[in-house]
């Protein structure tokens, strides 16, 4: 390995250029550094200190609170909506865009003509806007003119349900949110796929395993740690979603569609109180890296046992 | 057996083929939408195939001074240019630093890089909202590039660190034998080894900026100023010409579907190495 100084290095401060040269690393990191504390680091640190303070977007002078934001939050039913809301949301897309991934990934991973072409087709929906995706999911689903009712006047139901309204609309959503998000779960376990020595299946398949045990005792397990990865990111992207669900419901009707993201946003933006906005926003992040150890710990550990 | 084979072909084509056509019908629906009429678009009783198809709806959102199609094209293409020039700048130097020097912190750093590209843009918005106001950086096209850099930032960086880590560092070591500084090496040797993946890169951050929706919602007020993103959705709520919208959806998706068909492959390979390496 090269270590960050050069042979010049043995006499240090002789040259402007050998100065340079030993602090290589530094300077080169130094924009990104320097990028990432100014825009991320400090605005993530002053979130922390807004949600323990009484500000409005109107206040001049803001002031410390200590929990109060905290409390106020927890206590609000409001919020426990929202939260269940989000998790309901996240939970069943990323289940459902696992499952479809899955199966593509299998599908596909067979030596069939076009696979190629194929492959990416399915990126289609994963390389959308997510705003035009919510944008023509609207429009397909309009109770007037939409062709998903329409579709669904076609085989026979005579009144079709109204898709984004109360009963529905979070169902609607996750609809859209499976097909905007399984095209990765396939990418990433079709990669996963293919980095699977085929001689080993080929000895199971000698041992007498049918393409069903196959499958449970040899390509899923194998598959397993890929999968974890590919669930855990998908899942917090799910959890933090804004752009479907606000262009689609902007969290209605009547909230049941308001998730976690879309209440931060209201209670900043709408009403105008950053400080209880600001203690959603920490709790919904501490809750995603709480969730996110916890996860990572499990398959950490699972990865262990596999050895 | 054949048979069996020809079989199991047979339904995986037909499998996929459903497939398929669930995953793409959005995707037509847009197009089909943008091609047709005003009076098809609004059908009660619409049907999968258009009747007639025009290109009237382009040229319309085109040319006609009441739709400001091409006032929110240009204001994206400013805002995500400017994103990406600014963060592959500063990112290949920070992603060189990573995949081929050792200093203190670097392992550190390199997870910070990971863990920061999880933060949700909600828990941002608010302190960026405030701080940029006080600094009159809202309804600016600086303060939106200012914004979009924390997520493309530590992305762009991470992605650069996983490319130089994947090319051959012999030419690299051989340049240091022959006498020429970390720099010298870095502009003359790595980045142009580098150029195929710089530009994958930069063309991702460029789509992911160009995609953002929730910045441009919160920090650009004006219509002037407005981004398609946000100027389309705005367009959409306020307009039901929807085969207008939908001309204009298609003209901002089509170039950047293309675009990340061509580059996801850099992504895919990156997220690989993030979770095996880091």
């Amino acid at each position: 390995m090269l270590s960050s100084s050069g042979v010049q290095d043995t006499r240090p401060g002789v040259s402007a250029g050998a100065l340079l040269d030993r602090y290589a690393a530094y300077i080169l990191i130094a924009p990104t550094l320097a990028g990432v504390l100014i825009v991320d680091v400090y605005p993530l640190i002053f979130n922390t200190l807004i949600s323990f303070q009484a500000r409005k977007i109107s206040t001049a002078q803001p002031h410390f609170v200590g929990l109060q934001n905290y409390a106020a939050v927890i206590l609000d039913p409001e919020m426990l909506h929202s939260l269940k809301v989000s998790i309901i949301f996240t939970a069943v897309s990323v289940c459902f865009s696992y499952l479809i991934g899955l199966l593509l990934a299998l599908l596909l991973n067979r030596p069939i003509k076009g696979r190629g072409f194929l492959r990416s087709l399915f990126i289609i929906p994963w390389a959308m806007p997510a705003f035009v995706a919510a944008l023509i999911w609207g429009w397909m689903y309009n109770d007037q003119f939409g062709i998903i009712p329409g579709l669904a006047k076609g085989v026979g139901l005579s009144h079709p349900p109204v898709f984004l309204s109360a009963p529905c609309a979070l169902w609607s959503l996750i609809a859209v949110m499976v097909w905007k998000s399984f095209p990765f779960q396939f990418v990433v376990l079709l990669a996963g796929l293919s980095a699977i020595d085929v001689e080993i299946l080929q000895v199971a398949e000698m041992d007498g395993a049918n393409s069903w045990q196959r499958f449970w005792r040899v390509t899923f397990p194998l598959l397993r740690p890929i999968s974890m990865v590919a669930v855990l990111l998908a899942a917090i992207n799910a959890f933090q979603y804004f752009p479907i669900p606000w262009i689609l419901t902007q969290g209605g009707p009547a909230d049941a569609t308001n998730v976690v993201p879309i209440a931060v946003y209201n209670t900043a933006f709408l009403a105008g109180d950053f400080g209880s906005a600001a203690a959603i926003a920490t709790l919904m992040f501490a809750f995603i890296l709480v969730a996110g150890a916890a996860y990572v710990l499990e398959y950490v550990r699972e990865v262990q046992q596999l050895g | 057996m054949r048979r069996r084979r020809i079989l199991v072909d047979a339904g995986t084509y037909l499998l996929v083929g459903a497939l398929a056509i669930m995953a793409l019908f959005p995707f037509y629906w847009m197009l089909r939408t943008a091609l047709t009429p005003i009076a098809d678009a609004f059908s009660l009783h619409p049907v999968i195939w258009p009747r007639t198809v025009t290109a009237q709806n382009f040229v319309r959102v085109i040319l006609s001074p009441t739709v400001p199609f091409l006032a929110y094209f240009r204001n994206s293409l400013i805002v995500s240019f400017a994103t990406t020039a600014l963060v592959v700048i500063a990112g290949a130097g920070g992603g060189y630093a990573l995949a081929r020097m050792r200093f203190r912190g670097a392992n550190a750093f390199g997870i910070g890089l990971l863990l920061i590209q999880m933060f949700p843009p909600v828990v941002l918005i608010i302190p960026l909202f405030i701080v940029m106001a006080k600094l009159r950086l809202i309804d600016t096209y600086f303060g939106l590039v200012l914004a979009l850099m924390t997520f493309n930032l530590p992305f762009a960086t991470w992605l650069l660190r996983g490319y130089f880590l994947s090319l051959p560092r012999d030419l690299e070591d051989a340049g240091r034998i022959d006498g020429c500084g970390r720099f010298a090496v870095l502009f003359r040797i790595a980045l142009p080894l580098a150029a195929p993946g710089v530009a994958a890169i930069s063309t991702l951050a460029m789509v992911s900026a160009w995609n953002d929706f929730l910045f441009a919602f919160v920090l650009i007020s004006s219509d002037a100023k407005k981004v398609l993103p946000t100027g389309l959705a705005t367009y959409g709520q306020s307009n039901n010409d929807y085969t207008a919208l939908f001309a204009m959806a298609t003209l901002t998706t089509v170039p950047i579907v293309i675009l990340f068909m061509i580059f996801q492959r850099y992504l895919v390979g990156g997220l690989a190495a993030g979770s095996v390496k880091a």
